[in-house]
């Protein structure tokens, strides 16, 4: 791999940049891999990376359908933070930060984590009463938070409008938590991969898998059949579909979740914040642009458009809690594929078809699950064993009632 | 946005309505394994074509009804009442017919 | 004072926008100009010799007025200062108010910035990515951070207002220009309801100044009762179902003027009609960012329409026969036009006729190959192409202040793809074309603009590629797109969010298809290879505030008022927000603290009485033959034993097991019941009811009526409340015989019918009186009379929730989560014993739903006050937390701390010492089964 330096940098400034080289390989597929990828997303991306980093395993294929990030990896808003109630939860997204927070220099590729603090603010007292429940939750799993007055709000983020329809009280803060640049997790995790021999193939989709005794045995592509005997799926938004070619049926539904940034201004907002009662997330990027989520479009759907009810609702929020923002302009909006599970915790694991591998179910929040997931999912497949982080993130937890509440517990989106 | 014709109502703007999940799911008895049950809580139909669901005029007639749309491209196929059979559409009958996998790793 | 050294003289029979009697005055960065009435900014601006306008995003490299619409990529001010301002307005769309004060988004004259420039090789694309990786990127990013953006968001609270509008029609079209004009009239004739929108100020669209909105064909629209004309309005959003969203910005913009500044029209149309016109695309060659350079068609649009020239000594380099015109117009206003250089060998004879007649040069095969200049145009090197336009054959440079290019024009199909007609890169017009047809839209007369064909080529096939700049706001050049693809970033979408080309707020629409372009030529492929970069909505930035419309502050989410709202409020009740509802959580007297409000109230309703509006209750009747065996289905409660007059408290569940909502379920006849929620849970629990009744158990006969909002309800509690109520004029028998605990009657208060039952939340005798939501006010105020002699008070819900914790009944929502299941506190013995397959009950015996360490409901006691919210932990405990605290407060008998918990296998663990954890502070507690207070429950038995 090119090392990045700034001593490279400027000599290759100087020859004109013509000495960079390409950021991952682009070979041919080989016949057959010891560990397929399905999905050239983050978390597929990082999975092939820790095969072969953590686990020597490195003639893995990562096969991606369109062009590696195009799904939800470039679709997201680009929050990362590990302040979940469940210890569980909060023991893997707090493993999955602690990665981001040395992935930079891990991957030489600066992904521009910017730990700017991502605030959930409180409405109400029982939200309130809500937030200081979670707060200490995710201390107790050695998680940092702070409980802020409405006060400390203010002096945080100056534009709040405290006084909106639903007066903001107070809230919490992960000061951790923060933002990443999404492409460059992407491509970073692809560079790196790559340079450790992983084969990276785009314009390759899967449409089947082969599968003899109980056992996966390799799948059908675009450009033709491809074996291993260990394959992963991660394929947020179209994880049922390819469920499906493999027979399982997944407890999901996939529906549009919506992101839109305004035009760009100067330095207004530097923290993330989270509204659960009104539905907006909002933040300010490094180009400048607002960027703003809300809840998903309420139905089944791969269109990968949202509707205007939930645009509407979710600029309207943003305004509650910023009316000075009413004049920027919205410059762009689209829409990701979602993967919501019932208890809005991922799906990872061993699936009942041996050596198939499943990591889907992130609904609105796979972005900071990125390197967690990867490193996880490597694991898993090395030892085909669920890593002990991923355990309770098993299929069966839906068989035996273990769900993992998230949603319910802390009562916000995320 | 969607805009759905209400079999009551007529067509109307999508804010006046609720979806409902998929339509035609038989409750199981009281009797069946928990994977069976399982199945019936979380498991529906998630595919990429046509969804057979449900929907409720919240902010009109307060009715349930049906409806057979595709979800690659929101196109609603067909509207009808609760109760009534599905409508079945020539290209879409594979995928309607998934397979039935077990939910549950070994 | 001039209006402008470029302002050409009206003897030219050029300027059909302007009004030359108006004189406008504006200033731009704190100089005063004067301007035309019907003139842009921009066009004023170019009148007046302005050149630099903004600077670039990257080099901060000098920027002038590079087109004449919504396309601009350079000429983006600010408008106005403080609440009122406008955030980065392009130019070429303001139109000129006298008054008007505008200021460039970066620092036009000198700006430190500069220097990138000279280091422009460091900051190429994927700079970000290799650098700021020591120590971290949160080192740099401030820096990054203030360079980047432009314009600062103002702090004030917007002034003005948005509307939105809806339309319903028959045919929408899009562009009033000679298409459009056609596709309205004939639609019109047929007796539809059409729409025809505009985005410019009149209609005519790029041919406007030939008509100036008096033509009679335009006219006779006009009155047309079945058509509906929008000028100044721009389709932005191309949605599901055709669902088009218009922006109208309406003049005379202003809080006072009483109009709204924008409106947000949101159309819903049977055909749409797609007769959007295309928008000029650039060549592509060194230093082609130079103020003074500008597309062909806007400077033909300045001339004809503003009577400015754009430059006194023009060139003008095209690949087509468009900008002809322009040479030929130009010379005809008395402006000096040095040369077309066509990029295209076989020029048609026409145009070469034209061009000799009117004596321009005309050098065929040529393309502009670099500039000279600094912040204005001074020069242009003209490249003689090969034959096979891959090599230079000879140059000449002409001394010049204006560069007019054309490379063709793109259709603009920006809403036809959001609306999924599928787009494609079209080898004769070299530039995207619809692909398929659409069931509802159609794109109408632009891809076929005339002399748009066997173009000539648009990208200099020599200089320094580090030079020819591809997206000029983004400051993304050749050598970037090169860059990116030497990296094998090689999908035009990896080239996009590599380079960011046509990600700026102009979104590529002059940069786009170049890029495209310049990617097929570097990989050697057809552009129609390539593909193209998703088209997003909107097609032009839209106001926040605009997509909002009215629906913020109090309409983001109307407020719903008690019965006796102006009650609460005149006796200091404190209102807070649950849910949508207004209610008192407590009425703080002078000189008290919260605190001490709600103890007081507490006390009050302990020994003497209290009165709580309660009407937010939940309330569903529940009516028909098949009531009983309808509602057996919901809770775990076996209601076969239940008897007429007589309430239940009762527990519903989810299919999945977990507790939904609580309340009493009363019968009032064997098939009349009305059954309480709770407050938040009334849309809810109501619509649960339809679900079910309607896609699963049709056959059943009930009927389910929501009547929360019918019947106020009032709590009257306290030992005294009995004494209070009988002291009004009353039908009813209100003795403990006839009316006992649980026990539920009808008939008239102070001669108004009530339901009254005898359900006690607070653990004292106490009533829940329903009255029609009319009388309520009679019945509060006779109540509040009437108790005097006994001390009655008003209190609020502070209160009555710390009773209840006092008394240990479950809070539903407060106490149990999403995840709380019967047993868990302590209801699981009911749950079980009940026979029949109500809702849940199958959930139950789901292994997870049997562990004996799951989080049970469980109080707790101290010598310190307990914070909401607190995690347990038991002593030797192993695990990260072992529950937490749900509710609590101070007892109102004994002012000792308490609290109830959700604890790890609870009930196990009665009398154990735990520690509590809240922020970094840990305390003590001890176990204890609820209730604290009046465990046998004598006290609202009586």
């Amino acid at each position: 791999m090119q090392r990045y330096s700034l001593l490279n940098l400027a000599r290759n400034a100087l020859r004109g940049n013509k000495d960079w080289r390409a950021a991952w390989r682009t070979p041919t597929p080989k016949r057959g891999y010891d560990v397929i990828v399905i999905g050239g997303g983050g978390h597929g991306l990082a999975t092939a990376y820790y095969l072969a980093r953590e686990h020597g395993i490195r003639n893995v294929a990562v096969l991606e359908k369109g062009w590696i990030g195009g799904g939800n990896s470039g679709r997201n808003t680009q929050v990362c933070r590990s302040n979940y109630f469940y210890p569980a939860s909060a023991a893997f997204y707090e493993h999955s930060l602690k990665l981001y927070e040395g992935l930079s220099r891990e991957l030489n590729f600066n992904i521009m984590l910017s730990q700017r603090g991502v605030l959930s603010l409180a409405h109400s007292e029982h939200e309130l009463e809500i937030n200081r429940r979670w707060a200490n939750a995710t201390l107790m799993s050695g998680v940092d938070s702070e409980i802020l007055s409405a006060a400390d709000i203010k002096k945080l983020v100056p534009r709040i409008n405290l006084e909106s329809r639903y007066p903001v009280l107070g809230g919490f803060i992960q000061r951790r938590g923060g933002i990443a640049r999404h492409d460059a997790v992407v491509w970073g995790y692809a560079r790196a991969a790559s340079a450790l021999g992983v084969d990276i193939i785009q314009n390759c989709e899967v449409t089947g898998f082969q599968a003899s005794a109980g056992r996966v045995r390799g799948v059908e592509t675009s450009l033709g059949a491809i074996t291993a005997d260990r394959v992963v799926m991660s394929v947020a938004g179209h994880s049922s579909v390819l469920a499906q070619r493999a027979g399982l049926r997944l407890p999901i539904t996939t529906m549009a979740l919506q992101a839109m940034v305004t035009e760009p201004i100067k330095p207004a907002l530097d923290s993330i914040l989270v509204s659960g009662a009104i539905h907006a997330y909002v933040s300010q990027s490094d180009r400048g642009e607002i960027v703003i989520g809300g809840a998903a479009d309420a139905y089944n759907s791969y269109a990968q458009r949202g509707g205007l009810p939930v645009l509407q609702g979710t600029i309207a929020a943003v305004l509650e809690l910023f009316p000075s923002f009413s004049r920027l302009r919205l410059m762009r909006h689209w829409a990701g594929m979602v993967d919501i599970t019932p208890d809005t915790t991922p799906i990872m694991g061993l699936t009942p078809l041996e050596g198939l591998y499943i990591n889907c179910g992130w609904g609105t929040g796979g972005f900071k699950a990125i390197p967690g997931g990867g490193h996880s999912m490597a694991d898993t497949i090395a030892n085909n064993r669920p890593h002990p982080l991923i355990e309770r993130f098993g299929l069966n937890r839906f068989e035996n009632g273990a769900l993992i509440d998230e949603g319910a517990a802390a009562g916000v989106a995320h | 946005m969607l805009r759905l014709a209400c079999p009551y109502c007529g067509v109307r703007d999508q804010p006046e309505f609720r979806f409902g999940g998929q339509s035609h799911i038989t409750r199981p008895d009281f009797e069946v394994s928990d994977a069976v049950w399982a199945d019936y809580l979380f498991v529906r139909d998630n595919l990429k074509g046509m969804l057979y669901e449900r929907w409720l005029h919240e902010y009109g007639c307060g009715r349930w009804f049906n409806v057979a749309r595709d979800t690659a491209t929101h196109e609603v196929r067909a509207v009808y009442r609760m109760g009534e059979a599905k409508p079945m559409f020539h290209h879409e009958q594979a995928s309607s017919c998934q397979q039935t996998a077990k939910v549950g790793a070994p | 004072m001039s209006v402008g050294p470029f302002r050409l003289p009206a003897e030219r029979g050029v300027g059909s926008a302007i009004d030359r009697d108006e004189r406008v005055r504006f200033s731009f960065d704190d100089t005063t100009y004067e301007g035309f009435g019907g003139d842009t900014l921009a066009s004023a601006l170019l009148a007046n010799g302005v050149r630099t306008v903004s600077r670039s995003f990257k080099f901060r490299r000098p920027r002038g007025v590079y087109s004449s619409g919504i396309e601009e990529t350079n000429a983006f001010v600010q408008l106005g200062t403080g609440a009122s301002s406008v955030l980065s307005a392009r130019a070429t769309l303001v139109e000129l108010t006298d008054g008007l004060r505008a200021s460039s988004l970066t620092r036009r004259r000198f700006d430190v910035g500069r220097m990138l420039d000279v280091t422009a090789p460091l900051w190429a694309a994927g700079f970000y990515n290799r650098t700021f990786i020591w120590p971290s990127w949160h080192t740099y990013e401030w820096l990054i951070r203030r360079m980047a953006g432009f314009g600062h968001a103002p702090n004030e609270r917007d002034p003005d207002r948005y509307d939105i509008r809806n339309l319903h029609c028959d045919v929408l079209v899009v562009g009033s220009g000679a298409t459009g004009f056609v596709a309205a009239s004939k639609a019109a004739e047929s007796g539809a309801r059409v729409v025809l929108v505009e985005q410019a100020n009149e209609l005519g669209g790029r041919d406007a100044w030939q008509q100036r909105g008096s033509d009679p064909g335009i006219a006779r629209l006009r009155q047309l009762p079945n058509v509906q004309i929008l000028t100044r309005t721009c389709a932005v959003g191309y949605y599901d179902r055709d669902v088009i969203t218009l922006l109208e910005s309406v003049p005379n913009e202003g809080a006072c003027s009483g109009q709204p500044r924008e409106r947000y029209w949101i159309v819903r149309a049977n055909r749409v009609v797609f007769a959007t016109g295309a928008i000029e695309q650039p060549l592509v060659f060194c230093n082609n960012d130079r103020p003074g350079i500008l597309l062909a068609g806007a400077a033909h649009e300045y001339l004809r329409k503003y009577a400015v020239a754009c430059g006194r000594r023009v060139v003008v380099a095209t690949n087509n026969d468009t900008a002809y015109a322009v040479a030929r117009d130009l010379k005809a206003g008395g402006v000096q036009v040095l040369a077309v250089a066509d990029s295209r060998f076989d020029i048609p004879t026409a145009r070469r006729d034209e061009m000799r007649t009117l004596s321009i040069p005309l050098h065929e095969g040529t393309m502009p190959i670099d500039t000279q200049g600094f912040s204005a145009l001074r020069g242009v090197t003209l490249g003689k192409l090969s034959r096979d336009a891959r090599h230079i054959e000879s140059v000449h440079r002409l001394a010049c202040d204006a560069l007019a290019i054309s490379g063709g024009w793109n259709p603009t199909l920006h809403l036809y793809s959001q609306a999924t007609g599928k787009l494609g890169y079209d080898a004769r017009s070299n530039a995207l074309a619809p692909q398929s047809q659409h069931p509802v839209a159609m794109v109408a007369g632009s891809f076929d603009h005339e002399g748009n064909s066997d173009l000539g080529p648009r990208l200099s096939p020599v200089g320094n590629r580090a030079r020819q700049w591809i997206d000029l706001r983004h400051d993304v050049t050749v050598a970037d797109l090169e860059l990116a693809l030497r990296e094998n970033f090689v999908s035009i979408e990896h080239q996009k969010r590599y380079t960011t080309t046509g990600m700026a707020p102009d979104q590529g629409k002059t940069s786009n298809l170049t890029a495209l372009e310049t990617v097929a030529r570097l990989r050697g492929v057809a552009p129609s290879e390539i593909g193209h970069t998703t088209f997003r909505p909107p097609f032009v930035p839209v106001t926040l505030g605009a997509i909002a419309g009215r629906a913020i502050g109090k309409r983001f989410s109307p407020e719903r008022l008690l019965p006796l709202h102006e009650w609460h409020v005149r006796q200091g009740g404190l209102m807070q927000d649950y849910g949508e509802w207004k209610r008192p959580a407590v009425y703080v007297r002078e000189g008290e603290s919260r605190h001490q409000a709600v103890m007081r109230e507490a006390r009050t309703v302990r020994n003497a009485c209290g009165l709580l509006d309660y009407s937010p209750l939940g309330k569903i009747e529940v009516h028909g033959p098949d009531a009983l065996d309808f509602l057996n289905r919901f809770y775990i409660n076996d209601l076969r034993t239940l008897k007429p007059g007589r309430a239940r408290y009762c527990l519903m569940l989810r299919e999945t097991g977990v507790i939904f909502d609580d309340g009493t379920v009363v019968m009032l006849a064997p098939d009349r019941f009305v059954v309480t929620t709770t407050s938040g849970n009334a849309k809810r629990v109501a619509s649960w009811f339809e679900e079910w009744h309607q896609c699963e158990w049709p056959h059943l006969r009930v009927a389910i009526v929501p009547v929360t909002e019918q019947w106020a309800c009032f709590s009257l509690a306290g030992p005294k409340s009995r004494d209070v109520l009988t002291s009004l004029d009353s039908t009813m028998d209100l003795s403990t015989e006839r009316h006992s605990h649980l026990g539920m009657c009808e008939g008239q208060l102070i001669g108004h019918d009530v339901r009254l039952y005898r359900v006690s939340f607070t653990g004292e005798l106490a009533y829940e009186i329903n009255i029609r939501a009319g009388a309520a006010s009679e019945l509060w105020n006779a109540l509040m009379e009437a108790g005097k002699r006994h001390g009655i008070q008003p209190f609020g819900l502070d209160a009555l929730l710390l009773m209840r914790l006092e008394k240990g009944f479950l809070h539903v929502g407060t106490d149990t989560d999403g995840t709380t299941v019967p047993d868990d506190v302590g209801w699981g013995k009911v749950a079980a014993n009940k026979p029949m397959h109500y809702i849940g009950k199958r959930s139950l015996s789901l292994p997870e739903h049997l562990r004996a360490d799951r989080l049970q409901l469980v109080g707790l006691k101290a010598t310190t006050d307990i914070v909401i919210g607190s995690h347990v932990r038991f002593a030797g405990s192993s695990e990260v937390t072992d529950g937490w605290v749900t509710s609590a407060g101070r007892s109102v008998t004994t002012d000792e701390p308490i609290a109830l918990a959700m604890l790890r296998g609870g009930r196990h663990r009665i009398g154990a010492l735990v520690r509590l954890h809240d922020g970094g502070t840990i305390t003590h507690a001890t176990v204890v089964a609820p209730p604290f207070y009046d465990p046998a429950g004598d006290r609202m038995n009586v």
